[in-house]
């Protein structure tokens, strides 16, 4: 990979001037860079002074008792709770323990539409440059026609 | 109750836990006030935004997954807070930012150091309020570029943008300084 000046400017903005950050690939090719061309030194000099000064900026530790305080001077307002519906018990709803009856729904529906279409002869949509039907020409290129193409070799039929 | 995570203690809360509440406010409070202050200028609004944010944990704990990490979930809800709420003051006044006189013998260098960091303050404060924000998340809050996506509830790419355009801006007002403010 080769950088250019502008690109490795870009980089510096995107990622900072510890190169030791940067992804692998464009760490090496800054280096590169960085070994044969000046005006990428005095870039990457610049933007050290930069972050250092941004770093130097760093704010003061926020004292937080007066919203703590105002928080505890008041009754806290209702929960949001889910619909009676959906009231399971927190952990049931993480992504382990969801219920897959409805995706395993899915999937079966889609299987068996997709077994439907593969039985049922639609006839051609649209007709090829050589007079062919659309459906040999997609059946050539798509894997779900490989599976549900009701002829597969359909060349070889008068 | 100390030693638990965050994510414990949401789920806790969603119980109506008010004990749990408490430390995880206790917790987040000056995080969040340290941002909402950056981001809004003001720290009396600051200080309205995160009694808010707290309220709106506490409220939503019951629908909250923990998809993502609670932090990351908190600085976004702040700066949603901040960025959709009217900015009157944009940013901190130069008084808040002063020391007082340095008599000592190395008070030139102590006063020319108070100068860069003025213009710096007033720089990073003019920034739009979302350059503002990826610059505190990334270089204050120490969020990785995709953190800092994920907070802002926008895509990487768009955080680099965010950032090429701050660094640009703030490259072009502090030029003069870069060189002085490394030593």
């Amino acid at each position: 990979m080769t950088m250019t000046l502008a690109r490795f400017q870009h980089l510096l903005d995107v990622h900072g001037a510890d190169l030791a950050r940067w992804p692998q690939p464009l760490r090496t090719a800054a280096e590169r860079l960085l070994a044969t061309d000046r005006a990428a030194t005095a870039a990457l000099v610049q933007a050290r002074a930069l972050d250092a000064l941004i770093a130097r900026d760093e704010p003061a530790d926020a004292d937080a008792t007066r919203v703590l305080r105002a928080l505890a001077a008041r009754p806290l307002p209702a929960q949001r709770r889910l619909f009676l519906w959906r009231q399971w018990p927190s952990e049931l709803l993480t992504l382990d323990f969801a219920p897959a009856w409805p995706r395993l729904a899915a999937l079966a529906g889609v299987a068996a539409l997709g077994f439907i279409i593969g039985l049922v002869d639609l006839g051609p949509m649209t007709v090829g440059a050589n007079g062919e039907d659309s459906v040999s020409i997609v059946a050539e290129n798509d894997i779900g026609a490989v599976v549900f193409a009701p002829d597969p070799l359909p060349e070889a039929h008068p | 109750m100390d030693g638990a995570s965050d994510e414990e203690l949401m789920l806790r809360i969603a119980t109506g836990d008010e004990p749990a509440f408490r430390m995880l406010a206790g917790r987040y409070a000056p995080l969040a006030l340290r941002l909402a202050r950056r981001v809004m200028g003001s720290s009396a609004d600051a200080e309205e935004i995160v009694q808010e944010a707290l309220l709106r944990l506490w409220v939503n704990a019951p629908r909250w997954r923990p998809v993502a990490s609670f932090r990351t979930w908190f600085y976004r809800v702040v700066l949603n807070l901040c960025l959709n709420r009217k900015r009157r003051a944009p940013f901190l006044p130069i008084e808040e930012a002063s020391d007082p006189a340095d008599p000592t013998p190395d008070a030139a260098a102590g006063m020319e150091r108070r100068e860069i960091d003025r213009a710096l303050v007033a720089a990073i404060a003019e920034l739009p309020e979302r350059q503002r924000a990826a610059i505190t998340l990334t270089y204050h809050e120490g969020l990785s570029n995709a953190e800092t996506a994920a907070a802002l509830g926008t895509s990487v790419s768009a955080v680099e943008t965010l950032l090429v355009r701050a660094k640009r801006t703030l490259r072009q007002r502090l030029g003069p300084m870069l060189d002085v403010g490394s030593k």
